[in-house]
């Protein structure tokens, strides 16, 4: 599926699951994606997203304060505070594993589903898969040979999923973003002709 | 397992630090509890306002709260 993949649309991918990881995230959504995308150096894509004023830092920031702080899990010092008021979180853990499984009281995102496409032992969610397809589907309506951070940033545009999102927490307008990556790449073409 | 004594001491003894740290504990842990009973509600098909009545909270702020983290846990 990455055969086609230039190196920097290849760092999106992976990238984007060290961000996942970094926000004890288990599985790769688009968010991730973007905000791996919005780091890949000077490029159309992230020319296009900086001049909608995309915040790639502000993205993880909205993550983090959705998805809760990234160390938010309960440690030591908190079962040693909890103890001092006579709560016993070693025993809220067993209760609550009893009732929920393995890890049902840490924030860790744990996604249960059918097999999907793992990547690092990550699974891709539907809508990741999604944006890499129409990435490669934007790439073959340009009659471009290889998939650029572009063709991704075109592909994550044409779905509405939690990239969306992010977007729309900075006020940016998804249109003007396509448009503004189809100049860039007819800035590109120009250029090469 | 600590005694009714020992506690009471820790409890009362504590200086702010560990009063608040055990209280900023309990709600982490609080919080934890809360997405935990809210997301297995919403799985057995409860409703907004059912779980709103249970903790004792609005509709709106119950789903506020939640919708949101809910639809990241999604992800996509």
């Amino acid at each position: 599926m990455f055969e086609r993949f230039t190196p920097e649309a290849r760092r999106i991918v992976t990238d984007g699951v060290e961000i996942a990881q970094h926000l004890h995230h288990d599985f790769l959504g688009t968010e991730h994606l973007l905000i791996a995308l919005a780091d890949t150096g000077p490029n159309v894509a992230t020319r296009a997203l900086m001049a909608c004023g995309f915040d790639p830092a502000r993205a993880r920031e909205d993550l983090e304060r959705i998805v809760g702080p990234v160390r938010d899990d309960l440690d030591q010092a908190d079962a040693a505070a909890l103890r001092s008021i006579g709560v016993d979180l070693d025993e809220v853990r067993k209760r609550t594993e009893a009732s929920f499984g393995p890890g049902a009281l840490e924030r860790r995102r744990r996604w249960h589903g059918r097999r999907r496409m793992r990547l690092c032992g990550l699974p891709f969610m539907p809508k990741a898969k999604q944006a890499i397809e129409l990435a490669l589907r934007e790439a073959i309506r340009l009659d471009q040979r290889s998939i650029g951070p572009e063709h991704v940033l075109l592909g994550l545009l044409r779905l509405d999923a939690m990239s969306t999102q992010l977007l729309h927490a900075q006020r940016i307008d998804p249109r003007r973003l396509r448009s503004e990556v189809e100049r860039g790449l007819g800035d590109l073409r120009r250029r090469g002709a | 397992m600590n005694s009714a004594v020992d506690l009471a001491s820790e409890a009362t003894d504590a200086d702010p630090a560990v009063g608040l740290r055990a209280v900023a504990a309990l709600r982490k842990l609080l919080d934890r509890l809360e997405a935990l009973q809210v997301d297995n509600a919403r799985a057995l098909g409860w409703s907004w306002q059912a779980i709103a009545d249970e903790l004792h909270v609005s509709k709106q702020a119950v789903h506020k709260k939640h919708r949101e983290r809910r639809l990241f846990r999604r992800g996509g």
